[in-house]
């Protein structure tokens, strides 16, 4: 009955659950739609420069990041790229949960030269997308992220991918994501709808500028359905 | 900051929105105030009497116009003498159990032109109301003609009776207040949450606050319909089916 301030926010915690496949479970659904102009719209504000490591963040924590991470690389992959996401997020690493995939080796193994990339990388149910779990958490993520390994590590996997996503920390608590977005061709900031304050969105987007990161755009996350935009037609196309 | 328009068809799905915070509040205030008024509130009654200020018969029994002016400039006069201490405080000698100052219970007023005086008094007891308000006119037509040096034309016009239902409070009245408040209240609370958010919804949002193209804008993944679709066990790509 009463909502004053208070609003439920399902995702808000850090569950183990896995993120939502949408386009894998329901490729053909609007919202999987959605993923795809996402792609779309990538693949066109990089006309000039190519575009193969996006950095997905947002400025706080549960706004999207890892499910927007997740089915991006995913709807790359449907259209026959060779995809590699990688989950750096050390922190909280949630990747591994989505795909069902162990995390006992990871980004942190292959940067503190405990492995190599080909053997740490998992692969997915979805072809011609590989998975490279978060790792075990390192107690100095920002530094390790900061280190040559990093920079050499996203150029091994150039060679052999032709998108890596890596799905990042939120901007608003620690420095990790300024360090990966100056390695990066671009940075996609995931705004959750009805959840992100402005000020804070803002405040991540200057960091950015600051890092001098290549913003490429906003996803806009968990909007409400607007009637028969979303809905309606969603039901036709099944 | 940047000045915002609202539509009409905002305003409407703002108060669509807010439409249970809206109803509550005006039901809660609604019934806080029908509540108060019939059981916290004592009820307050009212008694009054008239007092009759006329010119003494004259002896050819003839009433002068000039008369009845001089007694309607009386009223005023004698408005102020009822308020006056010298009968107020007999008349709280006189009545048993009349509060301290009951000078408080009292209104007195007369119409414009008018030879008739209206004394109210209002108290929780309506006995005791109608008591004072009977002494009071009966004190006052005695003493007025020694106050006044032989003047006595002042007549007590109706007695005041007990009344049987109480003036204060306006049940009625004070519900519909308290309702149209709380319906202000909650419609101001609505808009107000609005002004004060500062969170991002719409990609219009995105594009004046933070000057940055939108990619594309995923609605809400309804939960439920993702866990059926995963039993279903709707066939990855690159996954074989099992039979």
């Amino acid at each position: 009955m009463f909502k004053f301030g208070k609003r439920k926010n399902v995702n808000t915690q850090y569950d183990k659950t896995g993120r939502d496949l949408i386009t894998i479970h329901k490729p053909k659904s609007p919202i999987s739609e959605q993923y795809r102009t996402i792609r779309t719209n990538l693949e066109f504000t990089a006309v000039d420069d190519e575009l193969r490591t996006i950095v997905v963040t947002s400025s706080t924590s549960g706004e999207g990041k890892s499910t927007t991470a997740s089915n991006l690389a995913v709807v790359y992959a449907q259209q026959g790229k060779r995809v590699l996401l990688m989950d750096c997020d050390m922190r909280r690493p949630t990747v591994h949960f989505t795909f069902r995939l162990p995390n006992g080796i990871g980004v942190s193994s292959v940067l503190a030269k405990k492995t190599t990339l080909e053997k740490t990388v998992h692969e997915t149910k979805v072809e011609g997308l590989h998975l490279l779990s978060a790792g075990p958490i390192p107690p100095n993520p920002s530094e390790l992220l900061s280190s040559k390994m990093m920079t050499r590590l996203i150029e091994e996997a150039k060679e052999k991918y032709d998108v890596i996503i890596l799905d990042a920390p939120p901007m608003m608590q620690v420095a990790d994501t300024r360090i990966l977005a100056r390695d990066a061709d671009g940075v996609v900031l995931v705004v959750g709808c009805d959840k992100s304050d402005r000020n804070m969105v803002l405040k991540a987007k200057e960091q950015l500028v600051m890092a001098d990161a290549h913003i490429l755009g906003v996803v806009l996350n968990r909007r409400e359905p607007q009637g028969t935009d979303d809905q309606y037609y969603y039901y036709a196309y099944e | 900051m940047k000045e915002e328009t609202i539509s009409i068809g905002e305003l409407i799905s703002i108060l669509k929105r807010n439409k249970g915070t809206i109803i509550s509040l005006t039901v809660i205030a609604a019934l806080i105030s029908f509540l108060v008024s019939s059981f916290i509130i004592q009820p307050t009654y009212e008694a009054s009497t008239q007092v009759l200020v006329a010119p003494k018969e004259t002896q050819n029994n003839m009433i002068d116009s000039s008369q009845v002016q001089s007694s309607v400039a009386l009223v005023n006069t004698y408005r102020v003498i009822i308020q006056s201490p010298t009968i107020l405080e007999q008349v709280q000698d006189n009545v048993t159990g009349s509060p301290e100052n009951i000078s408080n219970l009292i209104t007195v007023n007369s119409e414009q032109n008018s030879q008739v005086i209206n004394i109210k008094v209002q108290h929780t007891n309506p006995v005791l109301a109608t008591d004072i308000a009977n002494e009071i006119s009966t004190v006052f037509s005695t003493e007025v003609s020694e106050l006044m040096s032989g003047v006595d034309n002042v007549k007590v016009l109706s007695a005041a009776s007990v009344p049987a239902n109480p003036v204060k409070p306006n049940i009625l009245l004070n519900t519909a207040i308290a309702t149209v408040l709380g319906a202000m209240i909650g419609i101001a609370i609505a808009f107000l949450k609005v002004v004060l958010d500062r969170r991002i919804k719409t990609e219009q949002d995105v594009e004046t606050v933070l000057e940055l193209p939108v990619l594309g804008s995923i609605p809400v993944i309804d939960r439920n319909e993702m866990r059926a679709a995963r039993k279903n066990g709707v066939e990855m790509k690159g996954e074989r089916a099992h039979v």
